[in-house]
């Protein structure tokens, strides 16, 4: 395979404090091992040109600097969009079994390196190291998915009602596609993009969170190991998402966008992509009810409720945002929340006894606090 | 988090470094209150009240938002008729978890447009085109 465009040059900044615990080292031992570059024939240039760099990727337990990656431009952005028009054509022909068994292989491969990608989502999200090692499993679990559906692309052949002609219809890849991801499922929000876009054809850009970027840049990595072909996956990181982002869906040659995020930045980009009429896929914000009855099994709905609500500390589109509870059954649950809840042991991601870890920034950990009377304030962008 | 309401544990930001928030719940919040509305993507759980499954259902639908929901009840055909009621694009019904890549994630109302995973999910990635054929 040709990984021409790939470079593989390190990340710099990788410091760490070099005080603190085993498992501590153990995670900056890991950290360092994995290598991180960009599945872009500009990627490259930005690997290679040390002023480009101007993201800092922030350890939330420790609020340490872990690495930087670059700050791409509307112009990079845009050698993104040829890179992945450059590598449609062949894609779009690539026959779906193997289209099939390349994503089957990301799927191993994702895997095979399950506590090296579950330690990196802990250290640049937070999350604790098993909500992360689930996170993995679930992320790869979308390639084995589209490789079984790949194959099952079906279209359609049958009479006109008139009788005076046969109706074909053909599925067609919808074309190259703008992938923005969230922070709060680094793996898993990337690959629910990428593994259905290449199951059906399409090539990619991928603009993940930059607060966590490092989960998809390793990601593209394996994809590369897996055999995704040069130019079918591209990762960019930037500051500037607003004019990147637009620029992207203003360009022709892109199609399709598809979106996970607030439902505020949703909104900005729908009226963004109605410029173009881009067909566009959106998950956004949720205000979850998790409703108990008060002929409920008690306990099973107290296992339920902390797994709504505590997966991932809380920060999930699907999180249990208002416990609506029955008169009768109200007193036992809040009583068994509190002892279940007061139980949680808090504390850095990366450490294994962990059951909450922090939040992503330091304004969500503040936000929590606007609990207390003070108005509550507007979700936060992505 | 208004009138009435009362912290049963957590509440407090933790001091020292990281951005560190406990688990935290409130009880006999007002339903009227902010956190009602807006996305919490924090550990804290509030608890709010109801007497009827009508009451339930309301609650449950005063909201711009409809992606996920939770039920828990005894009796299955009450549990299937609240998830009919419910506007949301998934409902776990006695679990807590909802996602599978098997099946179809997305929302209602002001969560979204389309749907990511199961057979759903890779037809937002393609068109169909449509030839008349005569011969």
């Amino acid at each position: 395979m040709d990984r021409g465009c790939y470079d593989q040059t390190r990340p710099q900044a990788m410091k760490r404090a070099s005080s603190g615990s085993d498992h501590e080292e153990y995670s900056a031992k890991r950290y360092q091992r994995l290598r991180l570059f960009a599945l872009c024939q500009g990627a490259v240039y930005w690997w290679e040109m040390g002023r480009w760099w101007g993201i800092p990727v922030i350890n939330p337990a420790t609020e340490e600097v872990i690495a930087e990656v670059p700050n791409a431009s509307d112009e990079q952005a845009m050698n993104a969009v040829d890179a992945a028009h450059a590598a449609a054509p062949g894609w779009r022909a690539t026959p779906p079994r193997k289209r099939a068994e390349i994503l089957l292989r990301c799927h191993t491969l994702m895997l095979e390196r399950a506590d090296e990608l579950a330690m990196l989502i802990s250290l640049e999200n937070g999350k604790a190291l098993s909500d992360a090692r689930g996170e993995v499993t679930y992320a790869a679990e979308f390639f084995r998915w589209y490789a079984e559906e790949a194959v099952r692309i079906a279209g359609e052949y049958r009479m006109a009602p008139s009788g005076s002609n046969r109706i074909l219809v053909d599925m067609e890849p919808i074309g190259i596609a703008v992938l923005i991801t969230p922070w709060n499922f680094p793996a898993a929000m990337a690959t629910r993009k990428i593994a259905p876009a290449l199951a059906a054809g399409c090539t990619v850009v991928l603009k993940p969170a930059s607060e966590t970027p490092l989960t998809a840049y390793a990601l593209a990595d394996i994809y590369a190991e897996a055999g995704v072909p040069a130019g079918v996956v591209n990762v960019l990181t930037t500051k500037r998402a607003g004019p990147v982002t637009a620029a992207m869906l203003n360009d022709a040659r892109v199609r399709k966008l598809s979106f996970t995020g607030s439902t505020g930045v949703g909104r900005t980009l729908l009226a963004e992509a109605a410029k173009t009429v881009l067909s566009c896929s959106m998950e956004l914000g949720g205000n979850a009810p998790f409703v108990v009855f008060d002929d409920a099994d008690l306990e099973a709905a107290l296992d339920g409720a902390m797994v709504a609500k505590m997966r991932n500390a809380g920060e999930a589109c699907t999180a249990a945002n208002r416990f609506i509870v029955q008169d009768g059954i109200y007193d036992r649950f809040a009583e068994g929340l509190t002892k279940r809840m007061a139980a949680l042991r808090v504390g850095a991601g990366t450490d294994p006894a962990t059951a909450c870890g922090p939040m992503i920034t330091k304004k969500r950990s503040t936000r929590s606090r606007a609990l207390s009377p003070t108005p509550w304030a507007r979700a936060p962008a992505f | 988090m208004g009138k009435g309401a009362r912290v049963l544990t957590g509440g407090e930001r933790t001091e020292g470094r990281g951005y560190f928030y406990p688990p935290t719940v409130l009880v006999d919040v007002p339903v009227a209150a902010e956190m009602a509305r807006e996305e919490i993507f924090g550990p804290v759980a509030p608890l709010y009240r109801f007497s009827t499954e009508d009451e339930a259902v309301a609650l449950a639908n005063d909201t711009e938002y409809g992606l996920a929901a939770y039920v828990f009840t005894g009796d299955l055909k009450r549990g299937l008729a609240v998830c009919g009621r419910i506007e949301a694009g998934m409902i776990a019904l006695n679990r807590g978890l909802v996602s599978d890549p098997a099946a179809p994630f997305g929302g209602v109302k002001q969560s979204g447009l389309g749907r990511e995973g199961g057979v759903h999910g890779i037809a937002e990635f393609m068109e169909p085109k449509y030839i008349a054929v005569s011969f």
